[in-house]
């Protein structure tokens, strides 16, 4: 079984402000371990597709 | 993955959450009605809860941890939830779970259980439920407050910035929304919002809402797990196209729901519907409206037990037929 889809951003403010292309990862236990290691927040997005 | 951590309206197809390292959420953005599936998110407001978000989480790394405050963030649950944990889910279903089916399987589950309430049906309210209209571009401050409603009633006003309902920290309209989702149907509801002076001044105002007993009710036609709800219909049916109406005498936008066959007991026999019946009425309103608005109508009128009516054209003449609206039952133990 699979579960939902998701897709995971962290960013920082600079790379808001300086449209940096953000990192994308499938597992949030990684994003939550390059957001310790980085200080960055976490954008987590869900998207169901049908 | 813990969909009691990460709970959002899961009959959408897009929602997003703000989190830090420890899962704690600072925002959730997303959310839509019955128009469209994105007209209530904007690249402005995004923007906004990004800009609030970022400065949240500066200011909780730049705090001692024993400062760093749990208000700040939204509640967490006291217990994990994962899809696999719904037993119907786990026992009936493989493959890819799509969000909808995880809420359907909840609501079948809370049905068999015993558990299933009315309000489970009406999950995240709008911000319009309690007269708060919220600015499309910003996500959480207020432009316009409807007349003589709840959030009127106790003084809130257009460009009050909405910063908290409940415990929740707002940040977006998804916020508001899940606040309002979590909240208790029959208790008043905590708002605490930013109001600034013609001279820029800010001050905070606090207000409780005591809202009416149906307060949380919004159009379910659009949802896709309307279909798990226990509602025994009793009949298999259809909206009747415009030129199907015109045949039968109607207006071309008017209410049209064919009863093309009787199916086990509910709705249809307590009225004693008929194979063939045209129902043309509902409550007084004989606007337009699919079957699945149908369905979403009878249930934000009526709970188990009550008197209804509706109209009908039976052999070419317009009758009524009354009844109880049915107790919830479905024997659905999956979803297809």
């Amino acid at each position: 079984m699979r579960l939902l889809p998701l897709f995971i951003l962290t960013f920082t403010p600079l790379s808001l402000l300086a449209d940096q292309t953000p990192r994308w990862h499938t597992d949030i236990t990684r994003a939550c371990e390059v957001s310790r290691t980085t200080g960055q927040p976490i954008f987590l997005v869900f998207r169901c597709v049908r | 993955m813990d969909v009691a951590r990460f709970e959002f309206d899961l009959d959408t197809t897009w929602t997003a959450f703000f989190i830090d390292a420890d899962r704690n959420i600072y925002s959730r953005y997303g959310g839509r009605d019955e128009s469209t599936s994105d007209g209530r998110q904007t690249k402005a407001s995004l923007l906004q809860t990004m800009r609030e978000v970022l400065e949240l989480h500066e200011q909780r790394k730049a705090a001692s941890r024993l400062l760093v405050k749990d208000a700040d963030v939204h509640p967490a649950p006291s217990a994990k939830l994962t899809p696999k944990d719904i037993p119907l889910l786990r026992d009936n279903h493989s493959g890819c779970v799509h969000c909808h089916q995880v809420r359907e399987y909840r609501l079948l589950q809370a049905f068999h259980d015993g558990e299933f309430r009315r309000d489970d049906l009406f999950p995240f309210p709008l911000p319009e439920n309690i007269g708060l209209k919220l600015d499309r571009d910003h996500g959480h401050r207020v432009s316009e407050v409807v007349e003589k409603s709840a959030a009127a009633v106790e003084g809130l006003r257009p460009g009050d910035t909405i910063v908290r309902v409940n415990d929740v920290p707002v940040h977006s309209e998804g916020d508001v929304r899940w606040a309002l989702h979590r909240a208790k149907s029959d208790q008043p509801l905590a708002i605490v919002a930013r109001r600034q002076s013609p001279s820029g001044d800010s001050s905070t105002v606090s207000t409780e809402l005591r809202l009416s007993a149906n307060w949380k009710q919004t159009e379910l036609g659009w949802r896709k797990s309307l279909r798990s709800v226990p509602l025994p219909l009793g009949f298999l049916g259809y909206a009747m196209g415009r030129e199907e109406r015109t045949a039968a005498g109607l207006k071309p936008d008017s209410l049209a729901i064919k009863v093309a066959s009787i199916r086990g007991s509910g709705l249809a026999t307590n009225l004693d519907l008929k194979k063939g019946d045209l129902i043309i009425q509902l409550d007084g309103q004989r606007g337009e409206r699919t079957l699945d608005q149908f369905k979403s109508d009878l249930l934000r009128r009526y709970a188990p037990g009550d008197k209804m009516e509706l109209r009908v054209l039976r052999d070419g003449r317009e009758v009524s037929v009354e009844g109880l609206f049915p107790k919830w039952h479905t024997n659905d133990v999956s979803v297809p």
